[in-house]
């Protein structure tokens, strides 16, 4: 099982959730230097986890960048600070179900928790050491100068036997089911 | 022009479905979780709910359930809006009376022609 392909399909689905809710297709993946776990002063963090497999997808924050982001989504519409906050743990929660679906595709199992939206200064103080056999990715996505700095965990279960694929970004949009 | 609630613990979801739907000449009623929307069903009359699945204190298929426990709401149309895709859920939803399955984002557009197919107006 190929870490760098998770990496892969977490880093994709985070961009393309992103592409998504902002509907703007401008945003991009830019890697990080920085060595540090905090880069900003609001976090949001959501985890998708099963028997076969563990993720917990952060992403770390400024209010502004926050605004930035959710005002591409409404014709550039100002939003409130606590909208706009409420607008990246939103997108955790919609790039987390995209996440879920693709390991479902890979028939694995996983349930997604709700997101979590708090001060981006806990790593500050209690800075997570990477444990052995959790890889840690880092990026950023950048759209014009407002950078989403972007972090996943995970954990693998020794049952976990099947080569995960990526589906394509346009099997979510904008989806109504009538039963 | 339907009288619709919206359930969501997202505030910016809420603001932002209501917006679309007033556009779209709807009225629109909020609550923030399963017990709120319970309670707002309760004490009022819509012709459309749109909720979440994912929500702290009560999920939004458990409150679906216990609102077709009344019978006044057995025909009670219902949307689920949510990024749970998976066919589980959606076979929940099925059981319950989920009239419709979106998932998000929504599209206004899209869900406006949706909301008049199954509304009277």
């Amino acid at each position: 099982m190929s870490r760098d392909t998770i990496n892969s399909i977490i880093r994709n689905k985070s961009l393309n959730s992103l592409s998504a809710i902002t509907k703007n297709n401008k945003t991009e993946i830019e890697e990080t230097n920085s060595p540090q776990a905090v880069c900003s002063h609001w976090m949001s963090l959501i985890t998708i986890a099963g028997n076969e497999i563990k993720v917990t997808f952060k992403t770390q924050f400024t209010t502004s960048t926050a605004k930035h982001f959710a005002s591409l989504g409404r014709e550039n519409k100002l939003i409130s600070n606590t909208n706009s906050r409420d607008f990246i743990r939103e997108y955790c929660n919609i790039m987390a179900g995209r996440l879920k679906q693709t390991f479902a595709k890979n028939q694995i199992t996983t349930s997604i928790s709700l997101p979590i939206l708090c001060r981006g200064f806990d790593d500050l103080f209690f800075t997570a050491s990477d444990r052995s056999g959790t890889p840690t990715d880092r990026w950023k996505l950048r759209n014009n100068d407002f950078v989403l700095h972007c972090s996943s965990f995970f954990e693998i279960s020794s049952e976990l036997k099947v080569i995960i694929k990526d589906n394509d970004a346009n099997d979510y949009d904008n989806d109504i089911e009538f039963f | 022009m339907a009288k619709i609630l919206i359930v969501d613990d997202s505030k910016l979801l809420r603001t932002q479905l209501r917006e679309d739907l007033e556009k779209g000449g709807h009225v629109v009623t909020e609550a923030v979780d399963g017990y709120d929307g319970i309670e707002k069903i309760s004490n009022d009359q819509f012709s459309l709910i749109i909720c979440d699945v994912n929500m702290p204190n009560m999920d939004g298929l458990t409150m679906c359930a216990k609102v077709r426990e009344n019978p006044k709401n057995s025909s009670l149309q219902i949307f689920m809006l949510t990024t749970e895709t998976g066919p589980e859920m959606k076979a929940r939803g099925k059981e319950v009376g989920v009239r419709a399955w979106v998932t998000k984002p929504y599209t206004a557009d899209k869900l406006l022609i949706a909301i008049s197919r199954v509304c009277a107006t």
